[in-house]
């Protein structure tokens, strides 16, 4: 009998189905519990009036109904996102890669340089948001005593809802910069010397290898990343709360920030899961065109 | 032989752990949200272990920006603390819910209710029963800086006792000293900006339910109007009160709007200060101010609930009460203490708003006061950015009146 269990699971067909268990149960446990318990708590009435009890009342759709209609926040907080996200994406990639351009090229202490870079990155997003608070104050702040040298005049960046946002999104650019630098950086140094001497034996100026050659072999990088960078920036919850908690009047608010402000403010559970799922399903969407458009295509490319 | 005794080593040392707990004391689980090293909480505690050893306490700090989603999370999973101290502006939320056991029983036993104050005593009580007991109250006033008063001119005896004085006297302070802001308020996107908006909603004669009227208007405009002078940092929307304090410690502000924990940050002031109280609107004459402090409570899903009450009557002793309360500057709940002892009658700040409590008016107590506090933060937020008064008035009170139902 044991011998036959033995047999079953170390040495037949089966096999795999036994090897894969443990990470299903992980899995199970601790991605798709929490997503059916978020679904559950999102087509229920889920409040402080509800949470203890045995059986919360059914509500459909209304959650959602209620955020997304009913509110008459979401365009706005949905714009929020969106800019605050593009944003992120294009100067994170753009940034980054400039930097890893830079690093790579051979110059005294390059290596160590490039390690300094990364110091940011390890920062806690917390930390990272109140020092960039107090960079932005609008009176004893760093940036607009730098921007008074060339006759900028004081600036009231987190008390202003124009500049909120941008203020933010500088700080979640610089926080994420390494990150990109560091892939972008290994992409660049994958890249085969053969290539590079051929294009510099054929005349190629720099900025011709860097159009025709580099960026070329370093799309799929690209591409990767860019998504990764939109999925990280509906992370920047902990740096948009340590900085301006979603003020002024919202305008720095993200679905992320929402979606905690409803459970854990107002704990309004329901509505705070329904805006959770919501945000799920956008980046499910995200995932499956970078998926259709980047992913087979990429194999197709280096096969 | 080698595993034998690796094995029974283990079981020593496992043994040898799970002993050194002794089995005849109880332990209680007590959550606080004052600093981790609050002087009077650590001694309060030690007291307390000095006096008897049928019940210890577990003391654990949680910030106080967190204490409230700790115990939510607590509930929903079953394993919560036994003694809490937690706002008293959310506390009505907490007994609606079921969340802490109905002493009522045991506080007329114990017979000290009326030595509270009767707003703090007001926010513990859901429909009729007792959910726990003040431990600390507050209430907003004024500090001001007495330097910057006697550079501007000003006599810092006679401080401003209305709204147009203290418009006045800003103008007056206002260009004393390069960087240095006349007044200073906090309105960041929390409540915070609520609990400092309110004492002047009340003055203007306005309340929640009203804030679309022509007081309501003026109590926003009132704000507005020091921001759009250049009187207070447009960064009032991002300053929390508690770095405010630190900012008017260090002298950057004439006057600034605090409750007692400003004595704090004060320490460290190389300048006279003073307190004052709210002022008052012409028309209405009462310097309005809002309660704030932290109640104690038993969590219903307590199993220690004996042990836990023998602590809370503990903490409450006259003697006890005044050195926790009194040691970390705050004020106590127990009025008759506040009264008599010398913490807060030879320290006239401290006494200053043993008096202003006098007119500081709870917030709610509702349920879901959090959630109608949400559209007032909002309006102060659209008013200090530049919305028109009466239509961020108009649409708060729509958004409030839809939580209120």
């Amino acid at each position: 009998m044991a011998a036959k269990l033995k047999k079953l699971i170390f040495d037949s067909d089966k096999t795999s189905y036994f090897l894969m268990l443990p990470a299903l149960l992980f899995a199970g446990a601790f991605t798709f519990y929490p997503l059916l318990y978020n679904f559950y708590l999102s087509v229920h009435k889920v409040d402080i009036s509800t949470l203890l009890l045995d059986n919360r009342p059914f509500v459909g759709l209304e959650n959602y109904m209620h955020v997304i209609v009913n509110s008459g926040d979401f365009l706005d907080i949905f714009g929020n996102t969106l800019i605050f996200v593009v944003s992120n994406v294009f100067f994170q990639l753009i940034i980054g890669f400039a930097f890893a351009y830079f690093f790579v090229q051979k110059f005294y202490f390059h290596k160590q340089m490039r390690g300094f870079v990364l110091i940011g990155w390890v920062m806690p997003p917390v930390i990272v948001g109140t020092i960039w608070r107090w960079l932005l104050n609008g009176d004893v702040g760093f940036l607009n005593y730098a921007l008074s040298f060339v006759g900028v005049s004081r600036i009231p960046w987190l008390a202003s809802t124009t500049f909120a946002m941008i203020g933010v999104i500088m700080a979640n650019v610089w926080l994420n910069i390494p990150f990109n630098m560091i892939l972008i950086t290994s992409a660049l140094v994958n890249i085969p010397e053969d290539v590079k001497e051929a294009s510099a034996i054929d005349g190629a100026s720099s900025f011709q290898r860097l159009r025709l050659i580099v960026l070329p072999l370093i799309k799929p990088t690209l591409m990767a990343l860019a998504v990764l960078n939109i999925i990280f920036s509906f992370r920047g919850f902990a740096l948009i709360w340590s900085m301006t908690m979603g003020g002024p009047v919202n305008s720095t608010t993200i679905l992320p920030v929402w979606s905690y402000v409803e459970t854990f403010n107002h704990y309004n559970f329901g509505r705070g899961t329904a805006l959770a799922n919501i945000i799920l399903i956008l980046l499910v969407i995200i995932s499956l065109i970078y998926i259709k458009f980047f992913v087979y295509k990429e194999e197709g490319e280096t096969l | 032989m080698k595993k034998t005794i690796l094995t029974l080593s283990i079981l020593l040392a496992f043994a040898l752990v799970f002993t050194v707990t002794p089995i005849n004391a109880e332990t209680i689980t007590f959550w606080h949200m004052f600093t981790e090293d609050d002087p009077g909480t650590e001694w309060v505690v030690d007291q307390y272990h000095a006096e008897q050893d049928e019940v210890e306490v577990d003391v654990r700090y949680v910030h106080f920006s967190e204490i409230d989603n700790q115990l939510m999370r607590a509930l929903t999973t079953g394993d919560v603390p036994d003694v809490v101290i937690t706002g008293s502006d959310v506390f009505a939320q907490w007994s609606s819910m079921g969340a802490f056991a109905d002493i009522t029983d045991r506080i007329e036993e114990w017979g000290y209710a009326d030595y509270y104050y009767e707003g703090p005593m007001n926010s513990v009580m859901w429909e009729g029963r007792y959910y726990g007991l003040p431990q600390n109250v507050n209430a907003l006033a004024m500090f001001m800086n007495v330097e910057l008063f006697e550079e501007a001119g000003l006599d810092p005896d006679s401080p401003p006792k209305t709204w147009d004085e203290v418009k006045e006297y800003a103008h007056q302070l206002d260009g004393v000293r390069d960087n240095v802001s006349p007044i200073g308020f906090s309105a960041t996107a929390d409540e915070t900006a609520t609990f400092q908006f309110l004492p002047f909603l009340w003055q203007a004669g306005a309340d929640i339910e009203s804030f679309d009227s022509p007081e309501g208007h003026e109590a926003l405009s009132y704000w507005k109007y020091f921001v759009d002078e250049g009187l207070a940092f447009p960064e009032v929307l991002s300053t929390p009160q508690w770095e405010l304090m630190v900012s008017f410690a260090a002298g950057n502000m004439g006057m600034v709007v605090n409750g007692p924990w400003g004595l704090v940050p004060l320490e460290d002031a190389e300048f006279e200060y003073k307190a004052f109280m709210m002022p008052v609107h012409e028309d209405v004459g009462v310097p309005y101010s809002v309660l704030g402090g932290e109640n104690i409570a038993i969590l219903d899903g307590s199993d220690k609930q004996d042990a836990a009450w023998d602590f809370v009557k503990f903490t409450q002793r006259e003697d006890i009460i005044e050195e926790w309360t009194g040691m970390s500057a705050r004020i106590p709940g127990r009025m008759d203490v506040a009264q008599s002892s010398p913490y807060w009658t030879e320290n006239e700040v401290l006494k200053l708003f043993t008096e202003q409590l006098e007119y500081a008016q709870p917030r709610g107590p509702l349920p879901n006061w959090a959630e109608v506090s949400s559209p007032i933060q909002r309006m102060i937020q659209e008013v200090l950015t530049g919305t028109d008064v009466e239509e961020a008035a108009r649409e708060g009170q729509n958004r409030i009146n839809s939580v209120m139902e």
